[in-house]
C-alpha cells in the first residue's frame, strides 16, 4: 500500500466518520422516549452510516481518480503542501463540498419532514374531526348513560301502553259482570211472571166457584154471577200476559247469555294477546339492550383506539420537531467548518505570498465554537460528553 | 372569529407543526422565516398573538420582538419566545424584549395550547 493511498483511506474514513456521527447525532436527537422516536432513530442512524458509507467511497474514488489523472496530465489539481502532506490544501478543497453534501441532507431532511408533519397533522385533523363527528351524532351510544336513559324511557313508554291496555281489559271485565248481573234480573223476572201466571189461574179458580155459587143464588147470584165471569176473564187474560211475559224475559236471557259468552271468548283473547304483548315488549327490550349494550361497548372502545391514536399522532408531531435542533446543530457544525476553510485560504494566500502563517489559536477557536451553541447538546458534545438528550418537551416559562 | 397568531422561525418544519398544532385549536395562522420577513408582515394588521424563534438568519428574534413592541399597534400583543435555547441568560434577553413566555423545543401542543390560551388578547 503506498501513502498516497493510505492518505485516500483516511480521508475517506474521515468522511465516513462525519457523515455517520451527523447520522447517530439525528438518531440521538430523535430518541426523545415518545412512542415514533425509536423509529425515527433507527432511521437516522441508520441513514447516517449509509450516506456515510456511501459517501467515504465516494470520496475516495474521486480523490483516486484525481491522482491518477494528475499523475496522468502532470497536473498539480490538488497540489499537496510539502510537510503537511497537502493536508491545508485538502481541507481547502474538501470542506466546501462536505458543507454542501451535509446542507444537502439537511435541506432534503427539512422537506421530508414537513411533508411528514403535513401528513400526520392532516391524520391528526382528520381523526379530531371524526371523532367530533361521531360524538355529535352518536353521543347517546359512546355515552352509556344516555343509552340507558333512552332505554329507560323506551320501556316506561311501553309499560304506560301496556298500562292503558289493563285498564280497558279491567273495564271490559267489569261490563261482563255487569252483563252477567242482568242475566240474573231475568231469572228474576221470568220468576215473576211464573207468580203472575200461577196468581192469573188461582184467581180463576176463585172465579169459578163464585160463578157456581152465584148460582146457587138463584135470581139474587146474577149480578154476581156476572162479576165472576168478568174477574175469570181478567184472570185468562192475566195469564196469557204471564205466559207472553215469560216468552219474552226467556228470549232476553237467551240472548244476554249469548252476549255474555261472546264478551267472555273476548276477555279470554284480549288476555291472552296482553300476556303476549307483555312477553313480545320485554323480548324485544332485551334484544334491544343486548344491541345497544354490545354497540356502546364498540363505540366506547372506538372512542379510545381513536384517541389512543390521536395521541401516538400527537406525539409523532412532537417528535418530529427533532429535524429543527438538528438542522440547528449542522449549521452550527457547516459555519465552523466554513470558518476554517476561510482560515486555511488566507493561509493558502498568505503561503503563496511567501508570508509565513500565523499559528491557529486553538482555545480562543474552540471558545468562539462554544459560544455559537444553542442547545445543551451541543454543550455536551464540546466538553467531550456525548448527549442523546433531545431536551425535555415540558419546558415553558412565563414571565 | 379566529383570533390570529404569527409564527416566526426559519424552521418549515416548526412553522408547520406550530402552525397545525394552533390550527387544530381554532387560531388563524400567519407565519414568516425570519425577523425581517415577520415586521414586513405586520402591515398593521391586528395580531392577537405572537410566537417567535430566537435564533434565525437577517434578524433573529430578540431583535424582532423589540422592533415589533416599538410600534405602538404592537405595544402590547403579547409575545412567546420558542427556542432550542435554555440558558437564563438567553431568557433575560427574551424578558427585557417584551416576551411573556419562553417555552423550549419540543414543545408539547396541549402545553403550547394553555401558554397561548393564558397570554393571547382577548
Amino acid at each position: 500500500m503506498n501513502a498516497a493511498v493510505a492518505h485516500d483511506r483516511r480521508i475517506a474514513g474521515l468522511v465516513w466518520a462525519v457523515c455517520t456521527g451527523v447520522g447517530l447525532l439525528g438518531a440521538a436527537a430523535a430518541f426523545s422516549g415518545a412512542a415514533a422516536s425509536a423509529l425515527w432513530a433507527a432511521g437516522s442512524g441508520l441513514t447516517g452510516v449509509l450516506a456515510g458509507g456511501f459517501l467515504a467511497a465516494r470520496v475516495r474514488s474521486a480523490l483516486a481518480m484525481a491522482r491518477g489523472a494528475a499523475g496522468e496530465a502532470g497536473s498539480t489539481r490538488l497540489p499537496l503542501a510539502p510537510g503537511a502532506d497537502g493536508l491545508e490544501t485538502l481541507c481547502g478543497e474538501v470542506l466546501p463540498i462536505w458543507n454542501r453534501q451535509i446542507e444537502t441532507a439537511r435541506s432534503q431532511t427539512e422537506t421530508s419532514l414537513v411533508d411528514l408533519a403535513t401528513c400526520f397533522g392532516d391524520i391528526h385533523q382528520r381523526l379530531g374531526a371524526a371523532l367530533g363527528l361521531y360524538r355529535g351524532s352518536t353521543g347517546s351510544l359512546s355515552g352509556s348513560e344516555d343509552v340507558t336513559v333512552m332505554l329507560e324511557k323506551g320501556q316506561n313508554d311501553l309499560q304506560a301502553m301496556l298500562s292503558t291496555l289493563r285498564a280497558g281489559l279491567q273495564a271490559k271485565q267489569e261490563m261482563l259482570d255487569r252483563i252477567r248481573e242482568v242475566a240474573r234480573f231475568s231469572d228474576e223476572l221470568k220468576a215473576m211472571a211464573g207468580s203472575v201466571s200461577e196468581l192469573a189461574n188461582q184467581t180463576k179458580l176463585v172465579s169459578l166457584n163464585a160463578a157456581i155459587e152465584a148460582a146457587w143464588a138463584g135470581k139474587a147470584g146474577r149480578g154476581f154471577a156476572v162479576i165472576a165471569d168478568e174477574v175469570r176473564k181478567l184472570s185468562t187474560m192475566s195469564g196469557d200476559t204471564g205466559k207472553q211475559i215469560t216468552t219474552r224475559v226467556d228470549s232476553v236471557t237467551e240472548a244476554i247469555q249469548g252476549a255474555v259468552q261472546i264478551a267472555e271468548r273476548y276477555a279470554e283473547q284480549d288476555a291472552r294477546a296482553m300476556r303476549d304483548s307483555e312477553q313480545l315488549i320485554e323480548g324485544v327490550l332485551n334484544v334491544f339492550r343486548g344491541a345497544v349494550e354490545h354497540l356502546t361497548q364498540a363505540a366506547t372502545q372506538f372512542q379510545h383506539e381513536g384517541q389512543a391514536v390521536q395521541e401516538t399522532v400527537s406525539g409523532v408531531i412532537v417528535s418530529l420537531q427533532f429535524q429543527d435542533r438538528v438542522s440547528q446543530i449542522l449549521r452550527q457544525t457547516m459555519d465552523d467548518m466554513a470558518r476554517l476553510e476561510g482560515v486555511l485560504s488566507e493561509n493558502r494566500e498568505r503561503g503563496a505570498r511567501g508570508e509565513p502563517a500565523p499559528p491557529i489559536d486553538v482555545a480562543a477557536w474552540l471558545d468562539q465554537l462554544s459560544s455559537t451553541y444553542t442547545t445543551l447538546e451541543q454543550v455536551d458534545n464540546h466538553q467531550g460528553t456525548q448527549s442523546n438528550a433531545p431536551g425535555n418537551a415540558n419546558e415553558i416559562t412565563f414571565f | 372569529m379566529a383570533k390570529t397568531i404569527l409564527i416566526v422561525d426559519d424552521s418549515a418544519s416548526v412553522r408547520q407543526v406550530v402552525g397545525l398544532t394552533l390550527k387544530g385549536a381554532g387560531y388563524e395562522v400567519i407565519d414568516a422565516v425570519d425577523g425581517k420577513d415577520a415586521l414586513s408582515k405586520l402591515d398593521g394588521r391586528k395580531l392577537h398573538l405572537v410566537i417567535s424563534d430566537v435564533n434565525m438568519p437577517n434578524m433573529d428574534g430578540i431583535s424582532f420582538v423589540k422592533e415589533m413592541k416599538a410600534k405602538p399597534a404592537y405595544k402590547f400583543t403579547p409575545v412567546i419566545m420558542l427556542t432550542t435555547e435554555g440558558s437564563e441568560a438567553k431568557k433575560r434577553d427574551g424578558q427585557m424584549a417584551g416576551a411573556k413566555a419562553w417555552v423550549v423545543k419540543p414543545f408539547q401542543p396541549a402545553q403550547m395550547l394553555d401558554a397561548v390560551s393564558k397570554l393571547i388578547l382577548p
